[in-house]
């Protein structure tokens, strides 16, 4: 999993490449868990490169989103493959999340 | 707070009895041990030792919990080192389920959340029951998921695996109403799929209640039991004529129709028939052996 972040005004646009899976889900969480850490309320996670995601990957995604709800902000998903979108809708986390279909609709 | 004191099949344990210790219905026997042991597995996806996707359960940590359970279920998730589909281990594991249950109930004993009680049936009998011992436990399950349900919060982790156990397993109605159910059932189910472990309870009970359903539908009926019984009869006494036999057990005659009523109300052809009383019982191979003349 490679994980490439940039700043866009309020938002962090965090592409996530390769797979979030057992090896790898803390590093993960670790890494979003920097930038709550910081104080940037506004992430844009970029999945158009996630090639697979596991039920703990998943969790990951849902302990972030309450967590930055909780203080006023928010997890924008982005870009989605129809592979990892197929994973979102079956196991119902599509619903919670905002969804943009690019970064710029977005920041604009 | 139960959060912690309790682990989920403990939880749902207590929210499968009534107040006198009894198991709900639809939790009897092999489906409570297949929501039990999908319970196990869900707590163990919580505490980081296993991981999952739709399909398939991975060993994530290896570090024993130190709950007789839980850890059972671990070293065998860990001993088979190989992927397995999830409908495939909470089949598997059920085959644990007295001993689960046991377990959960000897735990909940010693948390002082049931307590044991020794009923005489009959003057003579006696049957343990292990009734709540007050509903402060109880309670606090289902006023958090009543909460979770009734709002719009992000649910956390280890509520998604209640909702999911209570609506893979048809045990909402523990925590809610008739009514509540179908207001809120958009928001049970958005929550109930949130888990892959709790989405597999669905299909493998609704496998297992279709298996037994076959296996009704596919015994022998009447005529079959009959026949069978009549031709190993036959062979018992070596009868190879069938005006020998007896008439109610001759097709064609009156009183074969009556044995295929009675067979047909007892779901069994292991029965006898006295002509003199004109009644069917149970068998008694005596009777067989003076009605052939041996």
């Amino acid at each position: 999993m490679n994980i490439i972040s940039k700043e866009i005004g309020k938002f962090i646009h965090i592409k996530i490449v390769g797979r979030i899976d057992t090896s790898n889900y803390e590093v993960f969480s670790d890494e979003l868990q920097v930038f709550i850490n910081e104080g940037k309320k506004f992430l844009v996670l970029d999945l158009d490169g996630l090639e697979y995601i596991s039920s703990s990957g998943l969790r990951i995604f849902l302990k972030v989103l309450k967590a930055l709800r909780a203080v006023e902000g928010d997890v924008v998903l982005c870009c989605l493959n129809n592979k990892i979108k197929s994973v979102f809708e079956i196991s119902g986390f599509l619903s919670f999340f905002n969804l943009a279909d690019n970064i710029d609709s977005i920041v604009e | 707070m139960t959060h912690n004191f309790l682990n989920i099949p403990e939880e749902i344990y207590l929210l499968s009895i009534d107040e006198n210790g009894n198991q709900h219905q639809s939790l009897k026997n092999e489906n409570f041990d297949l929501v039990i042991s999908a319970a196990l597995l869900m707590d163990l996806a919580l505490l980081h030792r296993i991981d999952s996707d739709q399909t398939y359960i991975f060993t994530d940590k290896t570090e024993q919990i130190g709950d007789i359970l839980l850890d059972g279920v671990l070293d065998e998730i860990i001993e088979y080192n190989n992927n397995r589909r999830i409908e495939n281990w909470i089949s598997y594991l059920s085959i644990h389920g007295q001993f689960f249950r046991d377990e959960i109930i000897t735990s909940l004993v010693h948390k002082t959340v049931l307590k044991i009680e020794n009923e005489k049936v009959l003057w003579f009998f006696s049957k343990r029951k292990y009734p709540r011992i007050d509903d402060t436990e109880l309670e606090e399950v289902q006023s958090r998921i009543r909460n979770l349900i009734f709002g719009n919060e992000i649910p956390d982790e280890r509520d998604i695996v209640i909702v999911s156990i209570l609506y893979n397993s048809n045990l909402l109605g523990t925590v809610f109403s008739e009514e509540e159910i179908t207001k809120y059932d958009k928001r049970i189910v958005q929550i109930a799929k949130m888990d892959f472990i709790g989405q597999a309870i669905g299909s493998v009970l609704k496998e297992y209640n279709i298996s037994i359903f076959d296996s009704i539908i596919k015994s022998k009926s009447a005529e079959e039991m009959l026949e069978e019984h009549v031709q190993s009869l036959k062979k018992k006494f070596r009868v190879t004529n069938d005006d020998n036999l007896p008439a109610w057990i001759r097709k064609g005659t009156k009183q074969y129709e009556e044995t295929l009523k009675y067979v047909r109300e007892v779901g069994t052809a292991e029965i006898t028939f006295n002509p003199k009383l004109k009644k069917y019982s149970k068998i008694n191979y005596g009777y067989y052996q003076s009605a052939f003349g041996e």
